[in-house]
């Protein structure tokens, strides 16, 4: 059950939440809206969910054209970032909400309503709990609720608007490997929105980065860290640095050192560098090598992460292993030189 | 009560000086007594005066009982329809996007801003035999005026904003998200209000009905203007009270008065009662 969106645009008074967007996820997908606030990955998905209608453009849900589907009718799976819950309604009644609203002739028996979400309950881990209140739950607990509430109804697609944003970064993690494993387990097509790359490139089966209301680059999260389509891309998915320079004749970049002059017939370019890819030497490796003195060190973490300032008073950042930071020796207000491994250079 | 506010708070990082502190709360507990408790205690004390007896007859007596049971009818009447419209005006409001909506909550707090007085002006001008509306109602044998309707539709329309103020920035901080997840569940928009919105709300419906009952119970500029004063017909209880004392029945105005002040007082005891339910919607 494929989800598509042919050529959406969203106009909110004066604004442009979204500009052209098509969007195709396959069965069984779990994909990733990442972006920044304002770029339209909620509008979007409240879009698909039937929430807010399209100025221009369709939906197709199923092979089906849903655009103008009523939302009960849509059988679309959502869960808010703020979870939603009814409050007060327990658990068991939340998740049993779905079922009792149905209609006469297709709403299960009393005993099949039960069976089925106490299985629910099951699956969430919350077995004993379901006499609770959402007051009565944390934050990870009323998520794997709502979540549980929403699969009750057996819907065709699932729809999560930053579902963890609003949990501590620990359950968060947890939070996110149990969805996966339940979207393995269930085969629904998932679509999840995101602001945290991390949490996206982590998740996701295939990764929708957006802007200002459109789509910049979809692809693998292999894809879209390592091939960046643009700048854009290249910053919202990490740190970097960026640097002056040009391409040279042969057809390499070159970094502009400090007063040097651009030579003639080439053009000045950014070029970007990750930190990782950044390489520090106490001595100049090369001609080309920026000297910077280390403002900050921060050895928590799987790497030592060094801030330093370029001659201009410029940041710059810098990562190493913590076996090559021992090595070096390197202290704070010690001056060293950098020398980037791999560079980007975007039109 | 003075003593936990004066030691326990001493070592307060706001606290003031003992000389301040005196001084502020006397002067607070003395307001209150002359404003609100000793006219409290002078409606009882002038009521019964002369003896329980003359108490129950002058609340027993037929004008007096007239009056009870029209105050009762306008509250029935005027608090029911009051709710049905705050709950939709305010579902509305809080709930959904649509033009006109500031215009409206203009006119939902339209009553709190005229004059009593002048809203059952309002009326008369509306009803009255001079103008169309009124003479149309007059041929066709209807009376608004000076009559039960009259009184009914001018504490409707003070009354008005109780429910709707409360529930509106209830409703409002509530958000839609509730409603959304229902309706994306496969619940109607009839389901979503009664298993959702209403139960949401129900204290805070509650303190918007019972502030406005207390209202239409003791309202009396606008119905003052439209009822006519006729006794044992259009006299409310707080018009019967007036008529009591300008007659120089004391006592009879302070027995009836006291119906008013026990309303008063269990209205403030059932909305203490009610108060940390609403805060916990």
């Amino acid at each position: 059950m494929g989800i598509r969106a042919d050529n959406i645009y969203k106009i909110f008074r004066d604004f442009m939440a979204l500009d052209g967007v098509s969007l195709n996820v396959g069965t069984g997908e779990l994909v990733a809206l990442l972006g920044p606030s304002g770029s339209g990955k909620t509008t979007l998905l409240r879009i698909i969910a039937g929430l807010e209608f399209a100025d221009l453009g369709e939906i197709y849900i199923d092979r089906e054209e849903a655009s103008h589907t009523p939302v009960k009718e849509r059988r679309v799976g959502f869960v808010f970032q703020h979870y939603a819950l009814f409050r007060h309604m327990t658990v068991f009644e939340n998740i049993a909400f779905g079922l009792r609203v149905r209609p006469k002739e297709s709403r299960p028996s009393e005993g099949e309503i039960r069976k089925k979400v106490m299985k629910l309950i099951d699956l969430i881990h919350l077995s004993g709990l379901h006499n609770r209140y959402p007051a009565q739950l944390s934050g990870g607990q009323r998520q794997r609720v709502a979540l549980a509430r929403t699969l009750a109804v057996d819907p065709k697609v699932l729809l999560l608007d930053e579902p963890f944003g609003a949990l501590d970064a620990k359950v968060r993690k947890e939070l996110r490997r149990w969805l996966r494993k339940i979207h393995d387990e269930l085969n629904i097509t998932t679509i999840f929105v995101t602001h945290d790359q991390e949490e996206a490139l982590e998740l996701a089966d295939r990764v929708v980065v957006m802007n200002s209301g459109k789509i910049e680059q979809v692809g693998s999260p292999e894809d879209v860290y390592h091939n960046p389509a643009n700048a854009f891309v290249y910053d919202f998915l990490g740190n970097y640095n960026a640097f002056d320079g040009f391409v040279g004749e042969d057809g390499e970049c070159r970094l502009l050192k400090n007063g040097e002059k651009l030579p003639v017939g080439t053009e000045r370019v950014r070029l970007f560098a990750r930190p990782h890819d950044m390489e520090i030497s106490p001595q100049p490796q090369d001609k080309n090598a920026i000297p910077a003195r280390i403002i900050h060190i921060n050895p928590a973490g799987p790497m030592v992460s060094i801030e330093l300032e370029n001659e201009q008073g410029k940041l710059l950042q810098a990562a190493v292993t913590k076996e090559r930071f021992m090595e070096l020796g390197l202290e704070k207000r010690q001056t060293v030189y950098l020398k980037a491994r791999d560079m980007r250079l975007f039109n | 009560m003075t003593d936990y506010a004066l030691n326990i708070r001493t070592n307060h990082p706001l606290a003031e000086s003992r000389s301040v502190r005196l001084t502020l709360i006397g002067t607070a507990l003395f307001y209150i007594g002359v404003m609100i408790f000793l006219p409290l205690i002078v409606v009882f004390i002038e009521a019964l005066r002369q003896g329980m007896g003359a108490y129950i007859d002058a609340i027993t007596e037929p004008d007096a009982q007239a009056a009870i049971k029209l105050t009762l009818l306008t509250a029935s009447i005027a608090v029911p329809l009051n709710l049905v419209f705050g709950l939709a005006a305010s579902w509305a409001i809080a709930k959904h996007d649509f033009r006109g909506k500031h215009l409206l909550i203009t006119f939902i707090d339209l009553p709190f801003s005229v004059s009593p007085v002048i809203s059952g002006l309002i009326y008369v001008l509306l009803f009255g035999s001079q103008a169309a509306l009124g003479q149309w109602l007059d041929s066709h044998n209807i009376q608004i005026l000076f009559a039960v309707p009259g009184i009914v539709i001018a504490t409707i329309f003070v009354t008005f904003p109780f429910v709707a103020r409360e529930m509106i920035p209830l409703m409002q901080e509530q958000g839609i998200e509730e409603e959304e997840a229902a309706i994306l569940l496969g619940a109607t928009g009839w389901q979503t209000f009664w298993r959702v919105t209403l139960p949401n709300v129900k204290w805070g419906l509650l303190y918007g009905v019972l502030l406005c009952n207390a209202r239409a119970m003791g309202e009396f500029g606008a119905v003052s203007v439209v009822s006519g004063h006729i006794r044992g017909v259009t006299n409310t209880i707080p018009l019967h009270v007036e008529i009591l004392y300008n007659e120089y029945n004391f006592v009879a105005a302070f027995a009836v008065a006291s119906l008013l002040t026990v309303l008063a007082l269990v209205t403030l005891l059932i909305k203490e009662w009610l108060e940390p339910r609403v805060e916990k919607e």
